[in-house]
C-alpha cells in the first residue's frame, strides 16, 4: 500500500480551506455562505484526519466526530436562520439585513 | 412614623419607574393606592395630634444644625389632608381619563413623585427641606405639563412655566440664605421665635428677607408679575391641571406666607405690597378669565384670581382666612377642572367653549356637579363653601389695618366679575344648541370624585370654625352692611352675566393683556442678543479646531463602518492572518 504523503493531504486541507474563506468573503447568497462555512469545517477535518493518521494516534478522529456535531449545529441553526431571512427580507442576499445609515 | 405620608408616594414612584412594563390595573392600582394610603395615614396621625401646638420628628441630620425632620401643627395638618385627600380622588379619576394613553406609568409616576414632593414641603421643619420640596413640585410640574412631548407647544408651555418660576425660586434661595446667616439657623420654628427678637418692626433686613420670600411665593403661586405661565400651563393633562395647577402646588406660596407670618408682620412695607399686589392680580385675573375661549384657560386664570384673594388674606394679616379659603378652592377648582376634563373627553378633546353648548342635557351629572363648584367659586351666599372663605377675607380685609377700603372694593369688584364670567361660561358650555355629538359618557371613577368634591363644595363651609380655631383665630365683628355688600356681588354678576351672554354672543378678540409680548422685549429679545454676542469670544478659537479635528476623525473612521459583511469579514481574515504571520516571523 502506498502511503501518501502528508505534504499532500495538509496542502489539500489548505486548499479546500481558502476556497472556502474565499467564497465566504465574495459571496452574498445566505446558502453559498453556509456552504463556504462548510467546507472550511471540512477542510479542517481533513487535517485533523491526516495528521492523525500520520502519527498514528486516534485524537485526530476525536476531533472529526467534534467538528461533525458543531458542523451539524452550525447547519440547524443556520438554516433557520436563513428560513427567517427569507421570510422578512423576501430575499436570501445577505446585503439585503444592511440596514446601518452611517 | 410622619415621615411614612410622604414616603408612601415616593415609594410608588420608584415602583412605577422601575416596573412600568406591568399590565395596566397593576399601574392604576399602585399610582392610585399609595396616595390613597398616604390620605389614611395622614388622617390617623392628624385624629392623634389634634389640638396638639406641634409635634416634630427628626429623622436624621443632613447638614449641621440642619436636620431631615418633620413638622406637624395645625398648618400642616390642614394642607396634608387637602393634598392627599384630593390627590386620591385625582388619581382615582386619572385611571380612566389616561386609560388610552401608551405612558400611564410615567403619569402616574411623575403624580407620585408631585405628591411626595408638595408633602416634603408642607411638612418641613426648616427652610432647606422645604425648598427641596419646593423644587420638587417644580420639576414635576413642568414634567406634567410637558407629559405629551410630542407635541412643540407643550414643551414650550413647560419651558416657560419652569424657567418663569425658576427665576421666582431664586430670589427665595436666596431669601432662605440671607434669613440663615442673620439668624443662624434655618429650623422655622426657631427662626420664627429668633426672628421677634432680632429684629424691630421696620427693620431692613426683614425687609429684604420677606421680599425675597414673597417674590419666591409669587412666582409659585402666579401671581402678577409670574402669572403668565399658568394659562399656557394647561395644555397638561386635565387631572394634572386640577392636582397641580389648581388645588395644591400653586398654593405653595400661600403656605409659604402663612407659615412665616411672624415675620411679614415685622415688615408692613411689605404688607401692603402684598395688599397692593393681591389687589392687581384678583382685578387681572377675572378680567382676563372673562376673555377667554378656552375653557380650561378660563378656570385658570380664575385659579390667579382666587389665589390673588388668598394672598389679599395674607397682606391684610389674616392667614386663617387665607387657609380656609385655600382649603373650599382646592374642593372647587379640583371639581369645575375635572368636570372641564369630563366635558373635554366628551367632545374628542374639544376645550373650545365656543364649540360646545347644550350639554346639560347629554350630561346631567356633569353639569350638575360643574353647577356647584361654580357656585362655590362665585361664592353664592349661604347655599356655597366659597360664601364663607371669600366673605372671611373679604371682612378681614375691610377690618384690616394694614387694607382697609379700597382692597376691600377691589375684592367686591373682583367677586362681581368672577360671577360675570363663571356666568358666562355656564352658560357657553351648558345652555343653547349643541354644536357636536358627544363621545363618551363618563363612567364610575370619573364622577365619583366629581359626587364627592361636588358636596364638599356646597358643605366645606362648614369647617370654618374648626378650621379657625385650630389655626389660633378668632371671628370679628362687623357691619351687617358690609357683609351685605359683599354677598350681593356675586348674585348681582350672575343676574348681569345672563343678560349679557344669553346670546352666546361672541367677542372679537381674546385677550390675556399681552404680557407675554412685553416680557419678549424685556428679558427674551436682549438675552438672545447677548448669547449671539457671546458666541464670538476668544475662546471660540480653542475649541473651533478641536471640534474640527473630531470631526475629521469621525468621517475617517465611520468610512470602516459601510455594514457590508464580506468587507468586515475580509479585515478579520487579514487581521488574523497578519497576527499569524506576526508570530510564525518571531
Amino acid at each position: 500500500m502506498i502511503s501518501v504523503p502528508l505534504e499532500h493531504s495538509l496542502i489539500l486541507a489548505g486548499m479546500l480551506f481558502a476556497i472556502g474563506l474565499f467564497g465566504l468573503l465574495l459571496r452574498r447568497n445566505l446558502i453559498f455562505i453556509f456552504l463556504s462555512i462548510e467546507i472550511m469545517l471540512n477542510a479542517c477535518a481533513f487535517a485533523f484526519i491526516a495528521t492523525g493518521h500520520h502519527y498514528g494516534q486516534p485524537d485526530g478522529q476525536v476531533m472529526f466526530i467534534f467538528i461533525l456535531a458543531i458542523a451539524a449545529a452550525e447547519v440547524a441553526i443556520g438554516l433557520a436562520l436563513a428560513l427567517k431571512f427569507e421570510q422578512i427580507f423576501k430575499t436570501l442576499d445577505a446585503q439585503a439585513a444592511n440596514e446601518m445609515r452611517g | 412614623m410622619l415621615w411614612y405620608i410622604p414616603a408612601l408616594p415616593l415609594g410608588a414612584f420608584f415602583i412605577l419607574l422601575f416596573f412600568g412594563y406591568l399590565g395596566r390595573s397593576f399601574k392604576n392600582i399602585v399610582g392610585t393606592s399609595f396616595i390613597f394610603l398616604s390620605f389614611i395615614t395622614s388622617l390617623i396621625i392628624s385624629m392623634s395630634h389634634w389640638g396638639e401646638k406641634s409635634y416634630a420628628e427628626i429623622l436624621w441630620t443632613w447638614i449641621p444644625k440642619t436636620h431631615i425632620g418633620f413638622v406637624l401643627d395645625p398648618l400642616s395638618i390642614i394642607m396634608i389632608l387637602v393634598i392627599t385627600f384630593v390627590a386620591s380622588l385625582v388619581a382615582l379619576y386619572s385611571t380612566k381619563f389616561m386609560s388610552d394613553d401608551p405612558s400611564l406609568a410615567r403619569f402616574f409616576a411623575y403624580l407620585n413623585l408631585f405628591v411626595a414632593s408638595m408633602l416634603i414641603l408642607v411638612l418641613a421643619d426648616n427652610l432647606l427641606l422645604l425648598f427641596a420640596g419646593w423644587e420638587g413640585v417644580g420639576l414635576c410640574s413642568y414634567l406634567l405639563i410637558g407629559f405629551w412631548y410630542e407635541r412643540p407647544e407643550t414643551n414650550a408651555a413647560a419651558h416657560k412655566a419652569f424657567i418663569t418660576t425658576r427665576v421666582a425660586d431664586v430670589f427665595l434661595l436666596i431669601g432662605i440664605i440671607y434669613l440663615g446667616l442673620e439668624l443662624n439657623t434655618l429650623t422655622i420654628s426657631t427662626a420664627l421665635i429668633r426672628m421677634g427678637e432680632f429684629y424691630s418692626s421696620g427693620s431692613l433686613s426683614a425687609h429684604i428677607i420677606a421680599l425675597c420670600l414673597l417674590i419666591g411665593a409669587l412666582g409659585k403661586s402666579a401671581q402678577f408679575p409670574f402669572h403668565t405661565w399658568l394659562p399656557d400651563a394647561m395644555l397638561g393633562p386635565t387631572p394634572a391641571s386640577a392636582l397641580i395647577h389648581a388645588a395644591t402646588m400653586v398654593t405653595a406660596g400661600v403656605y409659604l406666607l402663612a407659615r412665616m407670618a411672624p415675620l411679614f408682620n415685622l415688615a408692613p412695607d411689605i404688607q401692603h405690597l402684598i395688599v397692593v399686589g393681591a389687589a392687581f392680580t384678583l382685578i387681572l385675573g377675572s378680567w382676563c378669565a372673562l376673555r377667554q375661549s378656552d375653557l380650561k384657560r378660563v378656570l385658570a386664570y380664575s385659579t390667579i384670581s382666587q389665589i390673588g384673594y388668598m394672598f389679599l388674606a395674607l397682606g391684610a394679616g389674616a392667614p386663617g382666612a387665607a387657609m380656609f379659603h385655600f382649603t373650599t378652592h382646592a374642593f372647587f377648582k379640583a371639581l369645575l377642572f375635572l368636570g372641564a376634563g369630563v366635558i373635554g373627553e366628551a367632545l374628542h378633546h374639544e376645550y373650545n367653549m365656543f364649540k360646545m353648548g347644550g350639554l346639560k342635557k347629554e350630561l346631567p351629572l356633569t353639569y350638575y356637579t360643574f353647577l356647584m363648584g361654580s357656585a362655590a367659586l362665585v361664592g353664592l351666599p349661604l347655599i356655597s363653601s366659597g360664601y364663607y372663605s371669600k366673605e372671611l377675607i373679604l371682612s378681614e380685609t375691610y377690618l384690616s389695618p394694614a387694607a382697609g377700603l379700597v382692597p376691600w372694593i377691589i375684592g367686591v369688584l373682583g367677586a362681581l366679575l368672577t360671577a360675570l364670567y363663571v356666568g358666562r361660561m355656564i352658560i357657553l358650555v351648558f345652555f343653547g344648541k349643541a354644536h357636536a355629538p358627544i363621545t363618551m359618557k363618563p363612567t364610575w371613577p370619573m364622577t365619583f370624585p366629581l359626587i364627592i368634591l361636588a358636596f364638599l363644595s356646597l358643605f366645606a363651609g362648614a369647617l370654618q370654625t374648626p378650621l379657625l380655631q385650630s389655626l389660633g383665630f378668632g371671628h370679628h365683628k362687623i357691619d351687617l352692611a358690609v357683609i351685605l355688600i359683599a354677598s350681593a356681588a356675586p348674585v348681582v354678576g350672575l343676574i348681569f352675566a345672563y343678560l349679557l351672554y344669553k346670546n352666546h354672543n361672541k367677542p372679537k378678540k381674546y385677550r390675556d393683556f399681552r404680557l407675554d409680548n412685553i416680557y419678549k422685549y424685556i428679558f427674551i429679545y436682549p438675552y438672545i442678543k447677548l448669547s449671539h454676542y457671546l458666541r464670538k469670544d476668544f475662546f471660540i478659537h480653542i475649541y473651533t479646531p478641536v471640534i474640527n479635528f473630531i470631526n475629521f476623525t469621525y468621517a475617517l473612521l465611520s468610512q470602516t463602518q459601510n455594514g457590508r459583511i464580506g468587507h468586515y469579514l475580509t479585515v478579520v481574515v487579514a487581521s488574523a492572518l497578519t497576527i499569524i504571520g506576526f508570530l510564525v516571523w518571531l
